[in-house]
């Protein structure tokens, strides 16, 4: 069960790592206590600090895609290790990893290729050299997702 | 599918929703009008949770190694769940109240598509156990959003009280005279007791030749013994309120209870008398004498039932109906902590319908106090102790009394009090 909260107090480095290279060193504060609320199991304190975390590490972008791209890296971080805060607090063990693992990456790829995609296509700068990459990506995402989802989905032989 | 089950937000919920706020704040105060495309990763996150939380058809199935075990053994318990469609769902399955899950895992994340097995192995205290359902909530990976939805799933699980834990009674009873036995049949025969004298009949055993009246009569007289009979043994188990003491590890006063009484009846049993079983208070139940191994399982499976509810006012009416079913040589074994004054009431009524009545009394006081206690706690355990005295002495005329402190074991009862039929 530990195991889930180191992997919370890994998303909280990730964000301090993020903060380090992108914010003053003072922000480093806020990630770091973040990974320590992680290690006790504080759900709630890790919620708060690790938010603010993401505000601050968006707040000092510098246009509209490092807003986007920051903002997205934050919110990862947060949401990942809250879910694995949760599910400490629960008790939970995971079944068919393959299956939530395709599901985790659709969910947490959306945020970032839909605004992205959006902004590129209103600005119309570079549309194609942006475009191509982007859409391969999700096609690729999109196949593989089908792909263990219709594996999932067949039935196991009876015993 | 009947009807949607109500969304819940899960942790993540809320810094997904105050996040954009604050970043569009943040945005408005400093013009700094890119951040507000710092907002559209939660916002999108949020629709995405939502889809993702769809619910499914699910059906489960649950196989339960034993619905018979005593206190302490292993149980082991299988969820089978079939999911159509892909999702992702946490299932929670329904413990009994007290159950210790040792092994296995009895919640889960499910990449739920196809079939789902949950298995653990679980230990638990006496009672009868209802598994009711298996929770599910669907919900996104993250459990941003969750739906959860009780699906059905029944399963029966009876856990007597142990007599492994009630154990010690053979070992420390040794060189000590039985508490239940043998009782006089007013009849001459084999027996232990000096019933009367009589001539000597060739045949009699040479030890039975009282040698002081040969020698004033003249003439070989024996001694006769009076026949011994086996009698029936009802215990009647207080399962009012008060016994809902205690539910540390040890279980609750209740729990000792029907441990003392299955030890009672196990030993009962062995020396070949009939047992029977009546409780005041819980479901109030009655299980009329019988022999046997067969009644043992019955007994434990009735104790299983017991749970602490309801008043002692109705033990003297209780008593007096079991005085009118049960035989005249009927040994009645009353288990009570004696929190109230009907108990006195019900043992004078057992005791003035020719009942031979022990009873054995766990002290709920000296369950409850804690190890330290402060001064006030002693005082007032000393209060207690004195009122519960005062009743045990009002119940000597008519019981044999054993006062008992729980926390020790069963073996005690026997050492302490030397009781013959």
């Amino acid at each position: 069960m530990r195991r889930l909260r180191v992997l919370s107090a890994l998303c909280s480095a990730a964000m301090a790592l993020a903060c380090l290279w992108w914010c003053p060193p003072y922000a480093l504060a806020l990630p770091a206590a973040s990974a320590a609320a992680a290690l006790a199991g504080w759900i709630g304190l890790y919620s708060v600090l690790s938010s603010l975390s993401w505000i601050v590490l968006a707040a000092y972008s510098g246009d509209a895609v490092q807003a986007l791209t920051r903002s997205w890296i934050g919110l990862s971080a947060t949401v990942v290790g809250l879910a694995a805060l949760d599910a400490d607090a629960r008790g939970y063990s995971l079944r068919r990893p393959g299956l939530v693992a395709a599901l985790l990456v659709v969910e947490l790829s959306a945020p970032f290729t839909v605004p992205l995609a959006a902004m590129l296509l209103l600005r119309g700068v570079g549309l194609r050299v942006w475009l191509t990459p982007l859409v391969t990506g999700a096609v690729v995402l999109a196949w593989l997702a089908v792909r263990t989802l219709s594996s999932a989905w067949r039935q196991p032989p009876r015993r | 599918m009947s009807e949607e089950p109500p969304l819940s937000p899960g942790p993540a919920a809320g810094p997904l929703l105050l996040a954009p706020v604050v970043l569009t704040g943040l945005a408005i105060v400093t013009f700094r009008w890119h951040l507000l495309a710092a907002a559209a990763p939660p916002l999108i996150l949020l629709v995405v949770a939502l889809t993702l939380s769809t619910p499914r058809e699910v059906r489960a199935e649950r196989r339960i190694d034993r619905d018979v075990v005593a206190e302490g053994e292993r149980v082991d318990v299988r969820v089978e769940l079939e999911f159509e469609g892909g999702a992702v769902a946490a299932v929670e399955d329904d413990l009994p109240p007290r159950g210790e899950v040792e092994s296995g895992t009895w919640a889960a994340l499910v990449g739920a598509a196809g079939r789902v097995e949950l298995d653990y192995s679980l230990r638990t205290m006496r009672g009868f156990w209802k598994f009711r359902w298996v929770r599910v909530g669907f919900r996104d990976p993250l459990g941003v959003f969750e739906r959860w939805r009780s699906v059905e799933c029944r399963g029966y699980l009876s856990v007597m009280p142990s007599l492994a834990r009630a154990g010690g009674l053979r070992t420390e009873a040794k060189g000590v005279k039985p508490l239940l036995g043998r009782s006089p049949s007013d009849a001459p025969g084999m027996g232990t007791e000096f019933y009367a004298l009589r001539d000597y009949v060739p045949g009699d055993p040479m030890r039975s030749i009282n040698w002081k009246a040969t020698a004033r009569l003249g003439r070989l007289i024996s001694n006769e013994y009076e026949a011994e009979k086996a009698a029936d043994l009802v215990i009647i188990v207080d399962s009012t309120l008060p016994t809902g003491v205690g539910d540390g590890r040890g279980g609750t006063l209740l729990d000792v209870e029907a441990r003392v009484a299955i030890a009672l009846a196990d030993e009962a049993l062995r020396s070949g008398l009939r047992v029977g079983l009546a409780s005041v208070g819980g479901p109030g139940v009655w299980l009329g004498p019988d022999w046997g191994n067969r009644q043992l399982l019955k007994l434990g499976r009735t104790l299983a039932v017991l749970y602490p509810s309801g008043g002692a006012e109705t033990a003297p009416l209780v008593a007096e109906s079991i005085a009118v079913h049960i035989g005249p040589r009927t040994h009645v074994a009353v288990i009570t902590p004696l929190t109230g004054e009907h108990w006195i009431d019900a043992v004078a009524r057992l005791a003035s319908a020719g009942r031979k009545v022990t009873v054995i009394s766990p002290s709920p006081n000296a369950f409850t106090i804690p190890e330290s206690p402060d001064l006030a706690t002693s005082l007032a355990f000393k209060v207690l102790e004195t009122r519960r005295s005062l009743l045990l002495s009002r119940l000597r005329p008519y019981a044999e009394v054993v006062d008992w402190d729980p926390r020790g074991d069963l073996g005690v009862i026997w050492r302490r009090v030397r009781l013959g039929a």
